[in-house]
């Protein structure tokens, strides 16, 4: 028994395909989903998507994407992901995000930034290394 | 009568290059009403997903009470939001938006409403200010890519008006995509949403596990559903933009065509005139030395 993903995003849908299992970045943690899942619809956090599935030559491949701010919903072995953000590990500039994680986290640490700014700064640092923790692996 | 001919074919010369430029014009439009097209595909179905998501939770939430699907008891402030292009030569495209506009402008200010005008895209800017509208906001760096970030642009500002109460009900004039052969200005209330009909009524649960709350749950999907229909409306405008101007500048060409043709038509039958006289004057020139 399999799943079936489907991850979109507002410019276009981004994956589509078969699954043995999901682990998805809910907003208060982790939520893995296997075939049979309840049915659920879950709020996601900033993170890393992973999907595992059988791989072309036998064995098993994970695929990862980052997702920023959307949804989970799993019903008779369907999970659809969509969020307003997402990308996928080969689609990141890991040396752009790298730049921004550096100068950003400055601004942070440094507290130059007020209330609102701070708010801001904090959840593109979540989302940028998100996406670097990509890059990474 | 050489004069003539000579003016004939300056004229003939500058149709020809005018046609050059529509001719250029339909191509460029057309291309870039294909990957118009395509991102208007593209989006469908994260916006279709949203809804479906919305209804489900809007249905188990039971009386949802998020300030952004609450209908005002008194509408006294009302705002426009339309949505026009930044460049002309497309035909009727952007008077038919204006047009529409300004006809809700007058409906809601007949109710004895207070209107304001927010404006996406230069004509509409200059059109309405022309003719002594006062606008309320206008965005003019929206390209013929549309990114979600300008629809976040766009929008954020309203939803934090009608959230304060500046505003009652939000009404968005955009040029709708039906399909490849119609698109039409149309007009919808974005804010308050209308959320998906719930038929009983009722809370329903248990079936799904919801997390968090069905509220907070709401608290999230409302405002990227507000981002996502803003975004939908950019791509819709864009892609009926691109084909507005492929009709305009294909008909444009169509035109200088036929009038190239009857040009020169024109200069043939001017050029055998002069022949004929002067020939008829060498003739009457030879007989008369007889």
């Amino acid at each position: 028994m399999e799943l079936h993903v489907d991850i979109i995003s507002p410019e276009k849908p981004l994956y589509s395909g078969q699954a043995r299992s999901v682990v998805a970045p809910a907003h208060d943690g982790e939520v893995g989903i296997l075939p049979q899942h309840a049915p659920m619809v879950a709020k996601l956090g900033t993170g890393v998507v992973r999907i595992r599935r059988a791989g072309e030559s036998g064995g098993e491949t994970v695929d990862r994407f980052a997702v920023r701010q959307g949804f989970v919903q799993t019903a008779a072995n369907k999970v659809i992901i969509i969020a307003e953000e997402a990308i996928s590990a080969a689609d990141v500039n890991s040396a752009a995000v790298s730049a921004e994680l550096t100068t950003l986290r400055q601004q942070v640490e440094s507290h130059q930034l007020k209330g609102d700014e701070q708010d801001k700064a904090r959840a593109r640092l979540a989302w940028l290394n998100a996406q670097k923790s990509l890059a990474g692996a | 009568m050489a004069e003539r001919l000579k003016d004939i074919r300056i004229r003939t010369r500058s149709v020809a290059s005018t046609k050059k430029i529509t001719r250029t014009m339909e191509l460029v439009a057309t291309s870039k009403m294909k990957r118009a097209q395509d991102r208007v595909n593209a989006a469908s179905p994260y916006q279709a997903k949203l809804h479906e998501l919305l209804g489900e939770v809007v249905a188990r939430a039971g009386d949802v009470a998020h300030p952004l699907i609450a209908k005002r008891d008194k509408v006294s402030k009302v705002a426009i939001l339309l949505v026009t292009a930044n460049r002309g030569l497309c035909g009727g495209y952007n008077a038919n938006a204006i047009r529409t506009a300004k006809r809700i402008y007058k409906e809601q200010q007949d109710l004895g409403r207070e209107v304001s005008i927010d404006v996406v895209g230069k004509k509409g800017m200059t059109t309405l200010r022309f003719q002594g509208y006062k606008l309320n906001r206008t965005h003019l760096g929206i390209t013929d890519r549309p990114a979600l970030k300008d629809a976040q642009a766009i929008i954020e500002p309203l939803r934090d008006d009608f959230l304060k109460g500046q505003i009652d009900e939000l009404y968005v004039v955009w040029t709708h995509w039906k399909s490849l052969a119609s698109q039409a200005p149309k007009v919808l209330r974005l804010l308050p949403i209308e959320a998906p009909a719930n038929e009983s009524g009722k809370a329903r649960s248990g079936d799904i596990i919801l997390d968090p709350s069905p509220e907070e749950l709401l608290g999230t999907l409302l405002p990227m559903y507000l981002t996502q229909s803003m975004y939908t409306f950019l791509v819709e405008a864009n892609a009926s933009e691109q084909v507005a101007r492929r009709t305009a500048m294909k008909s444009a060409t169509d035109n200088a065509s036929e009038m190239i043709t009857g040009l020169t038509r024109k200069l043939n039958r001017a050029r055998q005139a002069q022949i004929t006289q002067e020939i008829a004057e060498v003739v009457g020139g030879a007989a008369a030395l007889e």
